[in-house]
């Protein structure tokens, strides 16, 4: 039996959340065991959230902004890059390892591209196994 | 006392913009006195005289009462609030810079007499001057902050964190006052909002009669917001004289007869700054105390099974004390030493602790300074009141005043109901076998004194402080509760244990 | 007492802990405000009284300290040094966080705490496999085995939040110096926080966990001394690690406590003149709760071209950098660190720290505005220091 990897995707208002009720509206699948948190703006991402959700026993973080120059509030999609930059060496030295945190940008209309994404990500980590932080 | 309407005074509060907390504020139910008029619900917190002027005109406009408080850290009793009055806590008055926060230094304000500016820097031994304070600064913040010009605070009260508006409003004692009189001999000017009958008045009050009469107030006559404080400089150590006198009797009535003709002697042909005492027993410090076998004065330490010791320790210049060692050679039983102002000063902690708590024991407070205005009559005093503390706790400590000598006895009971009542009883039997008019005894009364004001001061004062009351606040705003009949308080934690 | 600022005094009652610190605090306070007067929260903050927290506690029954006053409290021990019968506050916090802990809503405004929070409970998951040794770089020597280990705690991740400092840059520092001594010490891969924030903000589960899993390694490696560049680890290492995990067979230092004998002991020599006028933050965990103040001024007189004066609160007077256990900053912080910045940019242009935090907690006020005009100042930490005078 293979796992189902839990991903956290933190997705803005503006652009990340609107793509994935978009795919959902167009019922474009993507795995249910990705959970949607909605976000005013990636810029809101703290490396708090990061680690909390993989406390929690979160298997992989994904976070969807806007593209780079289309920030709703100019930008806090540049500002969130920066800042999982910096969560990825947090991550990799927790043993972690990186890939369990992607960030990746899909504006409103790009449904498919949400769609195609959290799939994605989800095999990605699948293949990684549970993250090792799950409780037994 | 009137009921009041808390959100509405809460509303006048917040448009005014002046910080307040509201609530159970059980913290705020007592002051060092445990005593308690019951659970405050409002306290409010002014940063400057503007603030006050502002809270005595809402005061009088819509008929509430007004209760300042300082540090509270006395057992007077008067910073506490009976229900419906509004507690007034003054820490923050003239002790805050615009943004209403402290600072844990700051630049004093110095003045002559006359109150014109003056640099300490330039200023003689014996120059005349004043620190102009805010009335919510401590005289510990005010040190600290004279400490670099070397100079220091003329009486500092042994809480150096009660606030000079405190130290006014009770009149306090402290290190200095044998030379420089009770606090408010050593104020020369203080500014208070008073009331009028429609509104507040700022008074300024320079006359040093009226000063003296303002003194002990306890927060009848209005918010005091600013004071001149006399300073004073710090003794060099060559300039400087320390001295330790002891004596050992099994007789408390000889021991006192004796120390109590010296103390007269030395208050008649010597100046001196402190003038200690202390009753060494054999708990008065722990057994592995490093003092015990410090090679000067671990000596004091040693103690004979029923056989009283007393301890005296004097500090001041040289100069005017050098009559001392005269004085202490006259009595074959007194020994005499010099000491270094750093052994002074441990003495001066050993009698501290030696009225402070031990563990599960707490200080009962209720019976305070017996005043001997004829110190040859120490030995009647001391063989009264070791028959009747015999057996408890606790051992007798005083202070030896150009006035007179003041000595007192703080039970030391364990922290429980009948605990805190058997101390209380003990204080009752000490007072009954002390106060005695032939003895020339009156009671400094501390304890409760602010709750008391009109019970118990004699009636010369009464009449003077009604009079003050009529002058300064005619619209009756600030703690009217002090001057009915009867106000008694209740001891925090018998009555309010949940 | 170091014992009493960190845990209960032994207090010889049958009731349990919470009891006895109840008991202690209710007799041993005589509502003198001194507490309350040296508090630098209070003077930003009227209504926050450990004087009046306490009376509150004993009417209500012991139970009673509300939200505010339970989380603003920077444990910094400012009260218990001039209190005069000692009644152990910061443990009377402590204590009173642990129990109602779960019944409060806690107003941290500022993330930081609870990156960290997160941090130490990640830490504490039996499945955790490090790989946290990166930052030391070439060119430095370290053992898996070996007599002196060198503790890091959280030091590898702070730098991914606290992008204003360089924290690594201390570990490279201590090594360095350790090899110029000969020392070549143990960090190992299986290191867990030390649990010093779990502790104080009343997550003892959190901490014996911790403590347990980093007692594990540490007692297998036969080490025989252990090192710390961070008073918070040191304070735990030292003090609270022998009543949580038994028998602990190690000595436990300061960095400027070897520092201090390495230069005794003629081990290390300092070659490079610095240039610097200094002043010192004595930290609270490795000053007024562990008693340390001597060392780190030891080491600064022994570093060449330094001029070290001191500020006016200094030792068990010194002030706080504003933050205790990462658990409450907030607007009044920035007062505290205003005020205490202020004094030392008055003596200096170097203000030297001992512990990583309150290098983090000042770089973090400087990095942003200040709420006043400042003088120029910067933050060194006292190893890195000692390393560039290495030469």
């Amino acid at each position: 039996m293979t796992f189902e990897p839990e991903i956290a995707a933190f997705c803005c208002n503006w652009c990340g959340y609107s793509a994935a009720d978009q795919a959902g509206a167009a019922k474009l699948t993507y795995p249910s065991s990705v959970r949607i948190l909605r976000l005013m703006c990636t810029g809101m991402m703290d490396p708090y959230y990061v680690l909390r959700a993989f406390e929690r026993g979160f298997d992989g973080v994904l976070v969807v902004g806007c593209h780079p120059g289309s920030c709703h509030y100019k930008s806090g999609n540049l500002q969130a890059a920066d800042q999982m930059k910096r969560v990825a060496s947090i991550l990799r030295a927790l043993g972690l390892g990186e890939e369990r945190l992607l960030m990746t940008a899909a504006s409103a209309a790009e449904g498919g591209v949400f769609a195609d994404t959290a799939t994605a990500f989800t095999e990605k980590v699948r293949k990684m196994g549970p993250s090792p932080l799950r409780e037994a | 006392m009137e009921t009041v309407d808390v959100s509405a005074v809460i509303q006048l509060l917040e448009a005014e913009g002046i910080l307040h907390e509201a609530g159970e504020l059980k913290g705020y139910a007592s002051d060092a006195s445990f005593l308690t008029l019951g659970v405050p619900n409002l306290i409010v917190f002014p940063k400057d005289e503007a603030e006050c002027v502002k809270l005595v005109e809402m005061a009088v406009k819509h008929r509430l009462a007004l209760v300042p408080r300082g540090t509270a850290s006395s057992t007077a009793g008067a910073s506490v609030a009976p229900a419906g009055a509004l507690l007034v806590d003054m820490q923050r008055v003239g002790a805050c810079d615009a943004r209403g926060h402290r600072r844990g230094l700051f630049t004093p304000q110095v003045v002559s007499a006359k109150g014109e500016p003056a640099d300490l820097a330039k200023a003689g031994p014996e120059d005349e001057l004043y620190v102009r304070v805010g009335a919510g600064r401590t005289s510990d913040e005010t040190n600290r902050a004279l400490a670099k010009a070397k100079w220091i605070v003329a009486v500092t009260p042994s809480s150096g964190y009660s606030t000079f508006g405190g130290n006014f409003a009770t009149n306090a004692r402290g290190s200095g006052t044998p030379a420089y009189g009770a606090f408010g001999d050593a104020v020369n000017r203080l500014r208070l909002v008073t009331s009028t009958k429609e509104g507040a008045k700022v008074v300024e009050v320079s006359e040093r009669e009226e000063i003296l009469r303002l003194a002990g107030n306890h927060g009848l006559f209005g918010l005091i917001t600013e004071l001149d404080v006399r300073i004073a400089p710090i003794l060099k150590a060559e300039e400087m004289l320390c001295a330790i006198l002891s004596i050992e009797s099994p007789d408390a009535q000889h021991l006192g007869a004796v120390m109590g003709a010296l103390m007269k002697r030395v208050a008649a042909s010597c100046q001196y700054f402190a003038g200690e005492f202390l009753f060494i027993d054999a708990g008065i410090v722990r057994p592995d105390d490093p003092v015990r076998n410090d090679p000067v004065l671990g000596g004091y330490f040693v103690v004979t099974p029923g056989v009283r010791k007393m301890v005296l320790v004097y500090r001041g210049k040289k100069a005017g004390m050098a009559a001392l060692p005269a004085i202490a050679a006259e009595s074959r039983e007194v020994a005499y030493r010099e000491i270094t102002y750093a052994q002074f000063r441990t003495m001066m902690s050993v009698r501290t602790a030696a009225t402070g708590k031990s563990l599960h024991r707490v200080n009962v407070p209720g019976c305070e300074d017996f005043l001997i205005e004829d110190p040859s009559r120490f030995g009647d005093v001391l063989a009264a009141m070791f028959a009747v503390t015999a057996g408890a706790d606790g051992r007798p400590v005083g202070h030896h005043y150009p006035d007179g000598v003041v000595v007192h006895y703080r039970p030391q009971m364990p922290v429980n109901r009948s605990g805190i009542e058997q101390g209380w009883a003990l204080n009752q039997r000490l007072r009954d076998a002390v106060l005695k008019k032939e003895f020339t005894v009156s009671d400094r009364v501390e304890h409760g004194l602010g709750l008391a004001l009109f019970k118990d001061t004699p009636k010369k004062r009464q009449d003077e402080l009604r009079k003050l009351k009529a002058k300064y606040d005619p619209a009756n705003v600030f703690c009217p509760h002090l001057l009915e009949k009867g106000v008694e308080g209740r001891f925090v934690g018998a009555e309010l244990v949940i | 007492m170091v014992e009493a600022v960190l845990a209960a005094p032994a207090v010889e009652t049958p009731s349990p802990m919470d009891d006895a610190l109840r008991v202690l605090v209710q007799e041993g306070c005589i509502q003198c405000n001194k507490c309350t007067f040296n508090c630098p929260v209070h003077r930003v903050d009227a209504l926050f009284s450990p004087r009046k927290v306490i009376l509150q506690a004993y009417l209500g029954g012991g139970d009673e300290v509300n939200e505010r006053d339970l989380w603003a409290c920077l444990t910094c021990g400012e009260c218990q040094a001039v209190c005069p019968t000692q009644v152990p506050y910061p443990a009377f916090i402590r204590a009173k966080r642990e129990k109602l802990r779960d019944s409060t809503e806690r107003l941290a405004p500022c993330k930081h705490g609870g990156f960290k929070e997160i941090l130490a409970e990640i830490m504490a998951k039996p499945g955790l496999r490090q790989d946290r040794r990166a930052w030391i770089g070439d060119g430095l020597k370290v053992a898996e085995k070996g007599d002196v280990i060198y503790f890091t705690g959280c030091m590898p991740y702070l730098d991914g939040v606290f992008s204003y400092c360089d924290s690594a840059q201390i570990g490279r520092s201590a090594i360095r110096l350790m090899n110029a001594a000969g020392i070549v010490p143990v960090v190992a891969n299986a290191e867990r926080c030390c649990g010093h924030d779990a502790l104080w903000n009343g997550k003892q589960e959190t901490f014996e966990k911790l403590a347990r899993a980093n007692a594990k390694w540490i007692l297998e490696t036969g080490a025989k001394r252990l090192v710390t560049t961070c008073a918070e680890c040191y304070s735990m290492l030292k003090y609270e690690y022998p009543k949580a995990v038994g028998p602990w067979p190690l000595e436990v230092l300061h960095m400027s406590e070897l520092l201090e004998e390495l230069v005794q002991q003629g081990r290390l020599k300092f070659t490079k003149p610095l240039d610097l006028k200094v002043t010192y933050q004595d930290p609270c965990r490795l000053g007024r709760h562990s008693k340390e103040y001597d060392a780190p001024r030891a080491v600064l007189k022994a570093l060449p071209g330094v001029q070290f004066t001191e500020m006016d609160r200094v030792r068990e007077n010194a002030m706080c950098c504003g933050v205790g256990a990462y658990s409450n900053c907030d607007a009044a912080t920035k007062f505290m660190q205003q005020e205490r910045l202020e004094e030392a940019a008055s003596k200096a242009d170097h203000l030297v720290t001992a512990c990583p935090h309150c290098r983090i907690h000042f770089s973090c006020y400087l990095d942003g505005k200040p709420v006043d005009p400042l003088p120029p100042l910067k933050i060194v930490d006292l190893t890195v220091l000692a390393a560039e005078a290495l030469g």
